[in-house]
């Protein structure tokens, strides 16, 4: 059985970039999801991925992940071509996406284990690997070996699925809404772990609608709309560039949210259970 | 956090496809969803699952030992008939929630695993417990089998291969099955090629296992002949041939029809999980591109509304809540995917069964016995078939208290309703009025077309049976509609109701027949309306005494 141990810093000494989406498109029967996306995440960046509500940014996270096909252009993870080498392309990502869907029916530690074998990872390993993950998040041995984790709540649910995705220390990782569900302290102790993640060299995309902490964890953003990209650069600077003086705000300006604090308040004022 | 421990090249993990397999297995027996249970409770319920399961196929084994000293070919072509219905239910039922999981590919679509691996390794788990289910109905078959009057010492050893061939095709035929529509119809109408594939397998099973004891029965019981065309055509007898050329009259052309076995499992194994593997990735992927609602699904939902707030479903459906219900209920059996899955596969043999009854019910009528008993018989048939229709909403609803979306069942919970009644009214006039109707009046059409109006009576009396059947599941148990997981479905809990429903219709069948001889039915509907109209209003107020289930 072949093992699989990456090195993202060699990716990101070589200063290629890790994750290369060109042209990227998908189309669902005559409506574009994903039109034309082309951008690239070297090593060591903590990408934020935004977008209004169907903008597209989860089937992106799903065509990247080998989940769903393209209907046209490609994309290059680690120097492996999606289309031609998936396989491959899976080896070298970890994905939260944002279902958080688990087998309920195994234990945490089942779940986990079976992750780690798809992987090649040999039990012996996975178990401390397993035990350092669940130290950091704070979680029980004995609730993670006994309980189902169909009776778990939803952030040590999301704490198992963080931590299958970054089981077998991948060199890019997808997170997308990886916060839903966790405490306060919990995404405190996230926010960290990724940066130091990104510090390792690993490229991460990370999608979310909580747009403070995209600010302040982000190196780059890029904004997308009906599957389009619309903005790209670092928060600081696209901030400065619109005179928005918040990336909320930037990002309400660029996808035509203005006028909702408008139509909050008026339908406040009209609304009659 | 430290560093990771390295792998170094002398540790060895499990193969991708041995963890897949374990995984499968695991996840089939636990059930796909398991709130509330804990790994202690899980190894109790799962033994007490598969003990319950073999006995009950072992029970329906015992039948093989009307077959003793009968010649191989017979004994064998009865066991695999009745294999291969039982093997044919599990794996239709079982295949299109195994093979096509929503949830499972969102865990494992981005993992290093391929299409083939996932196929193989489901279809590896589907055969385990497939076979084991064969083994347990074939238990007594294997000494039934040793002694046939033509041989038989290395039945159970030969009975033992022939099975496990019979086994592999039936899995390799439903996957290929699936691949062809697949590949054929495009994976965009997965949905609809799932349900009526499911649908038109256990149709063409039920028949098959119907037609085949049939035919041998009407032939001379103990002279089965290889050289009817038919019986060539018909799987069991490949997979029997196998028997009878090892362990039986070893004639040649056994061996040539064990042969056309072999070759044509080798050709679907071949084709379903090499050639057209390729198909099942499309199948995968397809289930994580959420589909826009047709402008059709959109049409039918205000339809159902229409329906449901005008006469006659609105003198049954009183309420908001039990419109609603009806609504969810209908929108469910038309668009859900899960429920399709379960609902149609699951009612099917009640919609082929009438049929068989009736197709029986001719043959005995032309046969060479008595007028008065065959026309009794004739009568009983006819009966049997109306009442068996009646289990229909009985079936339909004890399939629709599951769902794959059973959290959502929170909303009913939260909102002010005493318990679950009205929307159970709501999901009762659904499967009445889209399922059981139309099936009645089929069923009307067919009598007045091959035994002319007058046989409309015994229809009737079905019909007055109906309204207790589809009271069952709500008073004696909580059927809220769409609130319970899946996994709940695979119990056998609902089986007693069920055997107990079954042995009702017979009664119900039999009171008419008996009433009819008499020249008195109209008596027997006039007393069957008086205990359905009782037995509904007790029915009734237990089912508005019904609370909420709660969950731990």
């Amino acid at each position: 059985m072949e093992t699989h141990v990456y090195c993202a810093s060699e990716f990101y000494r070589m200063s290629r970039p890790m994750v290369s989406l060109q042209q990227l498109t998908k189309v669902f029967g005559n409506q574009v999801a994903v039109d034309q996306l082309t951008f690239d995440v070297p090593g060591g960046e903590i990408l934020g991925f935004l977008g209004p509500n169907g903008a597209g940014k989860t089937t992106t996270l799903r065509m990247l992940t080998g989940m769903t096909q393209p209907s046209s252009g490609t994309a290059t993870i680690c120097g492996f071509d999606l289309l031609k080498e998936p396989l491959e392309v899976k080896r070298h990502i970890g994905f939260v996406p944002d279902s958080g869907a688990v087998f309920e029916s195994l234990t945490g530690l089942e779940h986990l284990e079976m992750v780690a074998a798809l992987y090649g990872i040999p039990e012996k390993v996975a178990r401390p690997r397993i035990e350092q993950f669940i130290s950091f998040f704070d979680l029980s041995m004995d609730t993670l070996s006994s309980k189902m984790l169909g009776a778990y709540s939803k952030g040590m649910r999301r704490k198992v699925v963080i931590t299958a995705a970054l089981l077998h220390n991948p060199p890019v990782v997808f997170f997308d809404e990886p916060l839903e569900g966790l405490d306060a302290n919990a995404s405190v102790g996230f926010k960290a772990l990724i940066q130091s993640l990104a510090r390792e060299g690993k490229a991460i995309v990370y999608s979310s609608h909580i747009l403070d902490v995209v600010e302040r964890v982000c190196d780059r953003v890029i904004i997308i709309d009906k599957g389009r990209a619309l903005l790209d650069g670092r928060p600081d600077d696209l901030v400065a560039q619109h005179g928005s003086g918040t990336l909320e705000k930037l990002f309400t300006s660029v996808t035509g949210g203005q006028e909702l604090e408008q139509r909050a308040e008026t339908f406040a004022k009209t609304f009659l259970p | 956090m430290s560093a990771a421990p390295p792998v170094r090249p002398e540790m060895k993990a499990p193969s991708p496809e041995k963890t897949l397999r374990r995984l499968f297995l695991t996840v089939f027996v636990r059930g796909q969803s398991a709130r509330g249970i804990t790994k202690q409770t899980v190894a109790k319920s799962f033994t007490q699952k598969m003990g319950m399961m073999f006995l009950i196929y072992g029970l329906f084994g015992l039948s093989s030992l009307a077959l003793i000293r009968q010649s191989v070919l017979l004994i064998s072509v009865s066991l695999h008939s009745l294999t291969f219905l039982a093997l044919g239910m599990f794996i239709s039922a079982s295949a299109g929630e195994a093979l096509f999981n929503k949830e499972e590919s969102e865990i494992l679509m981005h993992r290093p695993v391929t299409s083939q691996m996932l196929l193989r390794a489901k279809s590896a788990v589907l055969l385990q417990i497939g076979f084991s289910v064969a083994l347990a109905l074939n238990a007594i078959g294997f000494f039934v089998g040793m002694t046939a009057n033509d041989g038989g010492i290395l039945f159970p050893l030969v009975h033992l291969v022939s099975t496990a061939e019979e086994a592999l095709f039936s899995i390799g035929a439903v996957v290929l099955m699936y691949q062809l529509c697949l590949k054929w119809l495009g994976r965009e109408r997965l949905e609809g090629i799932m349900t009526t594939m499911q649908v038109l397998l256990i149709i063409s099973i039920t028949m098959g296992s119907q037609i085949l004891p049939r035919a041998i029965g009407h032939g001379n019981l103990g002279k089965v002949s290889l050289d009817a065309w038919w019986f060539k055509v018909l799987p069991p007898a490949w997979f029997a041939s196998l028997d009878d050329a090892v362990a039986g009259s070893h004639s040649q052309s056994s061996w040539m029809l064990a042969g056309v076995g072999v070759l044509v499992t080798g050709v679907i194994l071949w084709l379903g999980f090499t050639k057209l593997a390729a198909v099942y990735e499309a199948g995968m992927q397809t289930l994580n591109e959420a589909a826009k609602p047709s402008a059709n699904q959109t049409r039918r939902y205000r339809t159902l509304k229409v329906l449901s707030e005008s006469a006659p479903l609105s003198w049954f459906l009183r309420t908001p809540v039990s419109k609603a219900g009806f609504q969810l209920v209908s929108a469910y059996m038309f668009r859900d995917r899960d429920t399709k899955l379960r609902l149609y596969p699951g009612v099917a043999p009640m919609m082929i069964m009438p049929i068989m009854l009736l197709i029986g019910n001719q043959g005995i009528s032309k046969g060479p016995m008595d007028s008065t008993v065959s026309d009794s018989l004739g009568g009983f048939f006819s009966a049997m078939s109306a009442t068996y229709v009646c289990l229909v909403p009985l079936s339909a609803l004890n399939l629709l208290k599951f769902s794959q979306q059973y959290r959502a069942s929170d909303v009913f919970i939260a909102a002010p309703l005493p318990g679950p009644a009205p929307l159970m009214q709501g999901a009762r006039v659904a499967v009445v009025f889209f399922l059981t109707l139309p099936m009645m009046v089929a069923l009307s059409i067919f009598f007045v077309a091959t035994r002319g109006i007058s046989s409309l009576g015994m229809v009737l009396s079905g019909l007055f049976a109906l309204p207790i059947y589809a009271m069952i599941p709500g008073a004696f148990e909580n059927a809220a509609p769409l609130s319970n997981p899946i996994e709940e479905a695979k119990s056998l809990n609902n089986m007693p109701v069920m055997m107990l429903s079954i042995f009702g219709s017979i009664g119900v069948a039999g009171g008419a027949t008996l009433f009819a001889s008499l020249g008195l039915l109209p008596v027997f509907w006039v007393i069957e309306a008086i205990v359905s109209a009782i037995a509904c209003v007790l029915m009734h107020r237990l089912t508005l005494k019904r609370g909420w289930r709660t969950y731990d």
